[in-house]
C-alpha cells in the first residue's frame, strides 16, 4: 500500500492503517531503534510507541514523507528512551552505540544543560542551513552517522573511503559547524 | 558528571526529509547477503576456471602423448616417409581435437567442440603438400558447432555439415571464429552469409554462386584460399567451402575479376542439386596405382599449369562475354597409397574423371577438351552426370569432336583431386 493511503486511513481512525504501516515500516522503525538503543525488546516497545505517536500525529499531520516522519518518532522515542533508563549501548559492528554519537556531538552542540527550547530551535535552524551547504558526501556521512547512526565502517564501505578518512570528514564537518555556530552566537 | 547531548540528537532528528533519505544505506542484512553471495559466486567462478584449466592441461597431456605415439610430430627432414604424416584422431563424445599439418612445419591443433550429439567424422586429406582435416559433422538443425583455432589461428578449411540427407559446407565465419551451421546459417540473407567471408559475390540464376576479389593486388593470400558458398536459384545456400589456390602465380589473376566457384575444395560425397553445373574442368591423371615420385610430380604440375593457361587462352579467343564467369578446376589423379609424401595430392572430387586428361566445360554447353600436350577439342556431348541421392555415384559420358569418347565415372572414395582456379 502507498504512503498516501496509508495516511489516508489514519485520517479515517481506521486501525488498519497501523497493521499496514507496521507491515511496511516496521522493520525500518526496528533498524533506526535498533541503532540506538541495541536491544530488541526495548526497540520493540519503542516502534510501538512511535505508532501510537503516529496515529495521534495523524491527524491532524499529513506528512509529506511518511517514512521519515515515522523515523523521527521512532528514533526520538528511542533516544528518550535510552535517556530515560540510562542504559549504556552496545558496540555493534554496523552500529554505534548512542555514547560515541552523543560524544562526538559534544564538539559543535551545547549539553542538554545548556540546550534551551529556544536556542534549540535557533540551532536547528542553522544546522539546516549549515548541511545545504556542504558537499553531498559530507553531508550524507554527517547525516548517515548521527541521524542513522551508522558505524565508522559500514559508511566507510557504502562510500569506498578508508575509515580514517570518514573520521577525518566527520570531525572537520563537526569543527566547520562549530565555527558556523559560534559566528552566530551560539558556542558550546 | 558526563554531559549529554540528547537533545542534540533530538534536534538532528529534525533535519530535512531529503537528507535523511539522501543518507539513508540499504538495509545491512541485504548487503551483508549480497557480499556473500558474491564471495561464493566468486569461488564459483574461480573453481570453474581451475577445472577448465586442469581439463584443458589433461586434455594437451592426452593429445601430446598420442602425437608423439603416432609420429604426427613432423620431422622436415623426414618429408619422404609417409608413416610421418600419419594422422590420428582424438575424439571424444564432446571434444574433438582436430590438426592440420603441413610437411615441414609445426602442428597446428584446434579443438572442435561440437553440440553434444553430434556426429562427428574425420577425414584425411592431402593437398599441396599439405595434410588437412575434414571435419564432418551430422548433427541436428539449430546445432552450432564451436571450432577454436590453434594458437597460430590456423583452422580447417572445410566442414561438411549433413542435415537430411543434404550435403551443407559451412562457412568459416572468421569475425567470430567458429562455423554457422544449419538453420543458422541458411536463414541469413545473402549478403550477410556473404558478409562472413569478406568478399562481395553476386549469384547467378544457375545458382553459381560468383564471388569477386577485392580490390588487392594478390587476392586471398591467407592460406591460399577462397571462400565460397553455393545457392540454388532461390538463393538458399546449398553449399560453400573453399578452393585451394595454392600454387599457382597469384598474379595471374587478375584483380576485381568475378570468377566461379563451381567446386569445393576438399569437397567429399557433395549433393550436388540439379540445377548445379561446373563450368570448367581441367583434369589430370595418374594411372591407378601408378607410381610417381615428386620430381614427376612437380613436373606434372607445371606442365599443367602451362596446360591450364593454353587452355585459358584457347579458351577465351572465342568465347563470349558470358565466359567471363568461369572457373578453372585443374588436375585430377588418382590417389594412391604409397605416394610420397610431399607430391602434388588432392582430394577427390565425384564429378571429375580420372581417366581423361584435361578438360574444360563451360556453362553454356559449348564444351572443350583439352588433352594432355595442349590440344584443345570441342566436345560435341555431355551427358549430364547422375548421381545418387547422396552423391555417391556420379556418371557422365564425353564426347570429342573427333569422336574421342571419354566416360566420366567416379565412385572411387581414395581419388583426389585438386582444384585451381584460374581468371579468364
Amino acid at each position: 500500500m502507498n504512503d498516501e493511503k496509508i495516511i489516508d486511513l489514519f485520517w479515517k481512525r481506521d486501525e488498519t492503517a497501523i497493521k499496514e504501516t507496521d507491515k511496511k515500516y516496521g522493520r525500518y522503525c526496528s533498524t533506526v531503534s535498533m541503532s540506538i538503543l541495541h536491544n530488541e525488546s526495548d526497540a520493540e516497545e519503542c516502534v510501538s510507541d512511535a505508532y501510537l505517536s503516529l496515529w495521534n500525529s495523524i491527524p491532524p499531520h499529513r506528512p509529506q514523507v511518511l517514512r521519515t516522519f515515522l523515523g523521527r518518532i521512532v528514533r526520538n522515542i528511542s533516544i528518550n528512551r535510552h535517556k530515560s533508563i540510562h542504559r549504556q549501548g552496545y558496540n555493534c559492528y554496523m552500529d554505534v552505540s548512542l555514547e560515541e554519537i552523543m560524544e562526538e556531538l559534544g564538539d559543535c552542540f551545547p549539553s542538554d544543560d545548556d540546550m534551551t527550547n529556544e536556542l534549540s530551535g535557533e540551532i536547528k535552524e542553522h544546522l539546516q542551513t549549515f548541511l545545504r551547504d556542504q558537499d553531498a558526501l559530507n553531508r550524507k556521512l554527517f547525516v548517515g552517522r548521527y541521524w542513522h547512526n551508522y558505524s565508522i565502517s559500514r559508511l566507510s564501505a557504502a562510500y569506498g573511503l578508508t575509515e580514517g578518512a570518514v573520521e577525518i570528514r566527520l570531525r572537520r564537518t563537526r569543527t566547520k559547524l562549530k565555527k558556523h555556530l559560534h559566528e552566530r552566537g551560539i558556542s558550546v | 558528571m558526563k554531559k549529554t547531548r540528547y537533545k542534540a540528537c533530538l534536534l538532528i532528528s529534525e533535519l530535512d526529509d531529503d537528507m535523511i533519505l539522501d543518507a539513508e544505506l540499504s538495509d545491512v542484512s541485504v548487503r551483508v547477503k549480497k557480499c556473500r553471495s558474491q564471495r561464493i559466486m566468486k569461488r564459483i567462478l574461480i573453481l570453474a576456471a581451475c577445472v577448465t584449466m586442469l581439463a584443458v592441461a589433461v586434455a594437451s597431456v592426452f593429445l601430446s602423448a598420442m602425437l608423439f605415439n603416432t609420429g604426427i610430430h613432423t620431422d622436415p627432414s623426414n618429408t619422404q616417409n609417409p608413416s610421418s604424416l600419419d594422422v590420428e584422431w582424438v575424439e571424444d563424445p564432446n571434444i574433438i581435437q582436430v590438426q592440420r599439418l603441413s610437411i615441414g612445419q609445426s602442428l597446428d591443433t584446434g579443438i572442435v567442440s561440437p553440440t553434444t550429439g553430434a556426429a562427428v567424422s574425420v577425414e584425411t586429406v592431402r593437398c599441396w603438400g599439405q595434410r588437412l582435416i575434414l571435419l564432418s559433422f551430422h548433427c541436428r538443425e539449430g546445432e552450432t558447432i564451436t571450432v577454436t583455432p590453434g594458437a597460430d589461428g590456423a583452422l580447417f578449411e572445410a566442414v561438411q555439415i549433413e542435415i537430411n540427407q543434404n550435403l551443407y559446407w559451412s562457412v568459416w565465419n572468421k569475425a567470430n571464429r567458429r562455423y554457422v551451421v544449419a538453420d543458422e546459417f541458411l536463414n541469413v540473407s545473402t549478403e550477410e552469409a556473404i558478409s562472413c567471408l569478406g568478399r562481395s559475390v553476386s549469384i547467378t540464376e544457375d545458382t553459381v554462386l560468383l564471388w569477386q576479389y577485392p580490390a588487392v593486388s594478390r587476392p586471398c593470400v591467407e592460406d591460399n584460399f577462397v571462400d565460397f558458398t553455393v545457392t540454388d536459384s532461390e538463393g538458399n545456400i546449398t553449399g560453400g567451402g573453399s578452393i585451394y589456390i595454392g600454387g599457382l602465380d597469384l598474379t595471374t589473376i587478375s584483380e576485381n575479376k568475378t570468377y566461379y566457384g563451381s567446386s569445393h575444395y576438399g569437397l567429399n560425397k557433395v549433393y550436388l542439386n540439379a540445377s548445379y553445373r561446373p563450368v570448367l574442368l581441367g583434369a589430370y591423371r595418374y594411372a591407378e596405382n601408378e607410381k610417381v615420385d615428386a620430381s614427376a610430380h612437380e613436373k606434372r604440375l607445371s606442365e599443367l599449369h602451362l596446360q591450364a593457361q593454353k587452355a585459358r587462352e584457347s579458351l577465351f579467343d572465342d568465347l563470349t562475354d558470358d565466359y567471363f564467369r568461369l572457373s578453372y578446376r585443374v588436375l585430377l589423379h588418382k590417389y594412391a597409397a604409397d605416394l610420397t609424401p610431399g607430391i602434388f595430392t588432392g582430394m577427390m572430387h565425384h564429378n571429375m574423371a580420372y581417366d581423361c586428361y584435361t578438360y574444360v566445360i563451360t556453362d553454356d554447353g559449348n564444351k572443350k577438351f583439352f588433352l594432355y600436350d595442349g590440344t584443345c577439342q570441342r566436345i560435341t556431348k555431355w551427358e549430364t552426370y547422375t548421381a545418387d541421392e547422396y552423391g555417391y555415384t556420379v556418371t557422365g559420358k564425353l564426347t570429342l569432336e573427333d569422336g574421342t569418347v571419354i566416360m566420366v565415372d567416379i565412385n572411387d572414395p581414395d581419388c583426389m583431386y585438386e582444384i585451381i582456379p584460374i581468371s579468364h
